[in-house]
């Protein structure tokens, strides 16, 4: 490749890099903590599934016979079933639907919930409204704070998601025009310099970080800007061009509703004999809803949505006759649309996510989100130290400091603000409704103090030290927090079963203690050693292009 | 037993890194060796990674750890050399 083209690849990378540097690591970071954002912090964040949920199918199904008593008959088609502890659901509920015919010619899902302790199974409450309204009337806490941060950084659809969808797109052209400038790329696989400056610290430190993680960042980059642009850009264009704009046709036909072929012939169904054999036979599974069509009926289906089985899609759902029990099918998420469309489309989250294999997968996706995070900060830190100590750049020196005080403390502010989610979580005593507003009081709060204190201090390697440091103090004091308030001490909780909640706090442990052993042996002040001669005002963008190279 | 198998499976996944670092500083023949040995290892974590999360995960999950394996080996190196001289 021609040298003049390798140095345009090179600006394009390196200003794609700057202008989108502290929002990629925003969605990058918040990406590693919403990996296990359902159902590990779920669980950590609820006292009530702490412990072992009520697995006992049989009561399940007396209380679903119980509500079937009580709901007008139009209600009972479709019956749903939602299990405690397995994914996002904190109780069980036990919902009935029935589809209404608005005015204005519209559908809408009207629905009679009942929510049921998620371990003594007694009643709680009951919901009765749309489906939208069911699903938005639920508590926020800091999981689905996070996981919603990260999916749309709060701005909700469209803006949020356009933005994050973007984001990916913009990660994907870095990762490319990187592997394009990077001619010796096989070669600089083990190149680390740690010891003879701060720049080449930094580069290859960025290079390291890029090369070896490349396939996880190319891959984590399309996937995200598929899921962000899928519902907003995708789904409308797919359906304007095949299916003359409507949009139900085209969902419809990808993931096609359960049917049963009703026969008139009454019968009753069989949930807790299903479930339990079910269960015995796919221990490793988590079971996230039931959903039952035709109640009542000889020919009606039960469908159990799984988590954690043999494939790559995330979700596998399996069919059975209600009341036989006999299995007829078993499909993922788009694994109806038989085609290669369908299994690209199931691989898309799981990838995202990295929940198809279990914690063990969950924590090599979370580490390498982590290096796609300091990916963009150490493009950042270059970017910054090729202009304020090099002969790039056309503000003073100053400025650059100031842009680099404002990196800090944005990241490490994002760090502060979900490490301070934890104490929100425990400590917040407000209804279920404000709930989540508190908790964006105290995140977005929190960040907000750290980027101004980042700003105020000449120093950035001084702040970067001390926040290192408070970060580390407050990883390590959360487990500490969670056993004054909710008695759950440390080895508590591995004795009594709380496997969960003991290795969340345990990994806060050893990530406050890396944190402070960190902030250690961080350097208090640039070393002077790596200050380079300022040689302004002419640019030599080639002679940095060769050292990059 | 899951346990031991995805011990072995990292450490195949090292194993490949350190074949693939010996290769590049190695003669023309060893480095064929290298190189060949490097292919094995993660073929063989692959396969180990197979028998928990089936074929259709496991290159998924090798290709991630590879990732993390190399991560380890460039950045721990340095601080290993240092403390051993």
């Amino acid at each position: 490749m021609q040298r003049d083209t390798t140095k345009k690849f090179y600006i394009v990378h390196s200003w794609l890099g700057v202008i989108t540097g502290i929002l990629l690591f925003i969605v990058a970071f918040t990406g590693a903590l919403s990996v296990f954002g359902h159902n590990e912090l779920k669980i950590w964040s609820h006292e009530g599934i702490r412990s072992d949920v009520s697995e006992d199918y049989m009561a399940i199904e007396s209380l679903v016979r119980q509500h079937v008593a009580e709901v007008d008959p139009e209600y009972r088609d479709h019956v749903r079933i939602i299990l405690p502890g397995q994914s996002s659901a904190t109780s069980l509920f036990i919902a009935f639907e029935k589809d209404v015919e608005l005015e204005n010619g519209q559908h809408e899902h009207h629905v009679i919930a009942y929510r049921h302790h998620p371990q003594t199974l007694e009643q709680e409450d009951v919901f009765k409204g749309s489906l939208m309204e069911w699903f938005t009337s639920g508590a926020t806490d800091m999981a689905d704070f996070m996981v919603t941060f990260h999916a749309d950084l709060h701005l909700g659809n469209p803006w949020g998601l356009v933005l994050t969808g973007l984001l990916g797109l913009t990660l994907f052209a870095s990762v490319v025009t990187g592997v394009i400038i990077h001619r010796k790329i096989l070669k600089e696989l083990f190149s680390f310099r740690p010891l003879r400056s701060l720049r080449l610290l930094i580069t290859d430190t960025h290079k390291v970080l890029g090369v070896w993680g490349l396939l996880f960042h190319g891959v984590i980059a399309f996937t995200g800007a598929f899921l962000g642009l899928v519902l907003v850009l995708l789904v409308p264009a797919a359906a304007f061009v095949s299916f003359a704009g409507d949009q139900e046709k085209l969902v419809e036909t990808f993931i096609p509703e359960i049917e049963p072929a009703i026969t008139g012939e009454a019968a009753e169904p069989r949930t807790g004999d299903i479930l339990t054999a079910f269960r015995n036979a796919n221990p490793e599974l988590r079971l996230v809803d039931i959903n039952i069509h035709g109640w009542g009926d000889k020919a009606a289906i039960m469908a159990i949505s799984t988590l954690g089985g043999d494939t790559l899609a995330a979700s596998e759902t399996y069919e059975f006759n209600a009341v036989t029990g006999e299995e007829q099918k078993r499909y993922s998420t788009f694994g109806k649309h038989d085609s290669v469309t369908g299994s690209l489309l199931d691989a898309m989250y799981p990838l995202h996510f990295g929940n198809f294999g279990g914690v063990f997968v969950k924590i090599i996706w979370s580490l390498l989100g982590i290096g796609t995070a300091l990916l963009a900060v150490t493009g950042m830190m270059i970017w910054i130290e090729r202009r304020a100590y090099g002969p790039e750049g056309s503000l003073s020196q100053r400025a650059y400091h100031r842009i680099s005080r404002f990196t800090v403390g944005s990241c490490m502010g994002l760090v502060v603000g979900s490490i301070a989610l934890f104490y929100a979580q425990l400590l917040l005593r407000v209804d279920d409704q404000s709930f989540g507003f508190w908790l964006g009081v105290i995140f977005f709060g929190s960040w907000l103090a750290i980027i101004g204190y980042a700003l105020a201090i000449d120093n950035s390697y001084k702040s970067i030290q001390s926040l290192f440091l408070l970060c580390g103090l407050m990883a390590l004091g959360v487990p500490l927090a969670n056993a004054l308030v909710t008695g759950d001490a440390l080895p508590l909780a591995f004795a009594e079963g709380k496997m969960v909640t003991a290795w969340v706090d345990a990994s806060l442990l050893v990530i406050g203690g890396f944190l402070i052993w960190a902030s250690r042996k961080l350097p208090a002040e640039r070393p002077a050693s790596s200050s380079l001669k300022r040689q302004r005002p002419t640019p030599q963008t080639s002679e940095l292009l060769e050292e990059s190279l | 037993m899951n346990s031991l198998i995805l011990l072995l499976a990292v450490l195949a996944n090292i194993a490949t890194v350190l074949c693939w670092h010996r290769q590049g500083r190695a003669g023309a023949k060893a480095r064929l060796s290298f190189i060949l040995a490097g292919i094995a290892a993660f073929a063989i974590s692959c396969a180990l990674l197979a028998i928990p999360y089936a074929w259709s995960r496991a290159p998924f999950i090798a290709l991630g750890l590879l990732g993390l394996s190399g991560w380890l080996h460039v950045f721990a190196r340095p601080l290993w050399l240092k403390s051993s001289s």
